[in-house]
């Protein structure tokens, strides 16, 4: 389980998560959402043990989340950044060689169906193929918890649901759990199991998306621009 | 050791050209010292000497731009389940590799050259031999305890940056300044030659027209367990406390 008690992350003077707590289950996938600039990256980075909490505390499995808690999490940067040397394969082996449970041929599966060509270097990739093989990377790894910050940033709207849809069959949902930010909230929604919504670094609401639609009969988009713009 | 195997030849691909643009400059080092030096002397000998020397600078500089370059995608290197000294000390070793080869490249033109010169040394070639040898030892000694240096300093930017701001590199400055002057106040007081100055290496080069130059087992153990002990904490920091 992942668990976040009383978290409050400041940089330098600037508050950017306030005094959150929140748990995430085993075999869930679940949205954080919330305008640009709320917290959403700040909140993966901790749970990937990448920022260190000013206040509060971060645990992964019951472990403090430092970076060394890679080993149970996967996770994949807004950041479009590689080692630019590394052809496709180069990337997959070297990532299979850093994580033990890097599955290989659940690799391959998934590039194929990314349709990326092992041969390409990645400074040859558009900004789209290097999307989706950020999503090999992260998603070939057979951990407790992949965190996704905005996976579907550069990919082509004729392609988002057909990676959506790919990245859900590659899950196992009994032993996986997938947080992920994304803008394209509509894509996602319907794969998500209920979602936390950030407001200037402060959570809204966490809740079932399917509680959601039954008690209010909104979508999460929409009712985002109720709870946010009103 | 195939996930440290695997690193070590991504740091080598990160950094190879910094190896290759040194190999360059030490040729071109040496075809302008044999441009502007002519006659039977030894002065061809002090450009390389000097390069020889400026190779303290080597690995720290070899660890700033592979550690620099790592800071434009630092998810990436430090999102791993390798203990940061074990990431470290795959950047170290691919330095220290490199920094070896640099000398070698450096000591063969400057065997190279000496061939024709040797009747100039020969009264002193054991000696000389036996300097050669201690500089590009000590070379490497100093350049490591630099190197150390420059990865605390990193190591304590990227551990600070979101918490201090604008005022990060002052600390980073003190930093460098508090530890050396108490390390400098240390070194000369009684209780440092007590600790140190035992097990005497002294240096004798008798047919050089110098003094014996002292130096002790202990000394050397004194900055190796410094050293050590700055390479570990700096990978504390990076594992606890450095962020993306």
């Amino acid at each position: 389980m992942i668990e976040l008690t009383n978290v409050s992350k400041t940089y330098k003077k600037r508050s950017v998560i306030a005094n959150i707590s929140f748990t995430v289950p085993l075999g869930k996938i679940i949205g954080i959402v919330g305008e640009n600039g709320s917290g959403k990256s700040t909140i993966l980075k901790m749970i990937a043990g990448l920022l260190q909490p000013t206040t509060g505390t971060v645990t992964v499995n019951g472990e403090n989340a430092h970076r060394r808690i890679s080993k149970h999490v996967s996770y994949l940067s807004d950041r479009d950044s590689f080692y630019p040397f590394f052809t496709v394969r180069e990337a997959i082996a070297y990532q299979a060689s850093q994580f033990s449970d890097f599955n290989l041929a659940k690799a391959e599966e998934i590039m194929a169906y990314m349709a990326l060509d092992p041969d390409k270097k990645i400074s040859a990739l558009s900004k789209g193929n290097r999307g989706r093989l950020k999503i090999v990377l992260t998603l070939a790894r057979n951990v407790p918890y992949l965190l996704m910050d905005e996976p579907l940033s550069g990919l082509d709207p004729m392609v988002r649901h057909a990676i959506v849809k790919g990245m859900i069959s590659y899950l196992d949902l009994e032993t996986q759990t997938l947080i992920m930010t994304s803008h394209e909230i509509s894509e996602i929604e319907p794969i998500l199991d209920s979602f936390i919504a950030i407001k200037d670094g402060a959570l809204v609401r966490k809740t079932e998306v399917e509680h959601l639609h039954e008690s209010e009969g909104l979508g999460i988009t929409d009712w985002m621009k109720k709870a946010y713009l009103e | 050791m195939a996930a440290w195997a695997a690193s070590f030849k991504k740091d080598f691909r990160l950094t190879r050209s910094f190896f290759f643009v040194g190999l360059v400059m030490n040729l071109m080092i040496l075809s302008l010292t044999l441009f502007i030096t002519h006659g039977d002397n030894l002065y061809p000998f002090i450009p390389l000497l000097a390069v020889v020397a400026l190779h303290v600078f080597y690995l720290p500089l070899f660890l700033f731009t592979s550690l620099r370059t790592e800071a434009g995608h630092l998810h990436l290197w430090l999102h791993n389940p390798q203990s940061a000294a074990a990431l470290l000390l795959s950047k170290i070793l691919n330095g220290l590799i490199m920094t070896i080869i640099s000398l070698i490249v450096l000591y063969a033109m400057a065997g190279l050259l000496l061939i024709s010169r040797f009747h100039l040394i020969e009264p002193h070639w054991t000696d000389t031999w036996m300097a050669g040898w201690l500089i590009f030892v000590h070379v490497i000694l100093i350049s490591v305890g630099i190197g150390v240096w420059v990865i605390l300093l990193w190591s304590l930017y990227h551990a600070l940056k979101y918490r201090i701001g604008r005022w990060n590199w002052l600390v980073i400055l003190a930093a460098v300044i508090l530890p050396s002057w108490i390390g400098s106040l240390f070194d000369s007081s009684s209780l440092y030659k007590m600790l140190t100055q035992w097990g005497s290496l002294e240096m004798n080069f008798p047919t050089f027209s110098i003094d014996p130059i002292p130096a002790y087992a202990g000394e050397y153990l004194y900055h190796f367990i410094i050293t050590v002990g700055l390479f570990y904490l700096s990978a504390w920091i990076m594992d606890r406390k450095a962020e993306v």
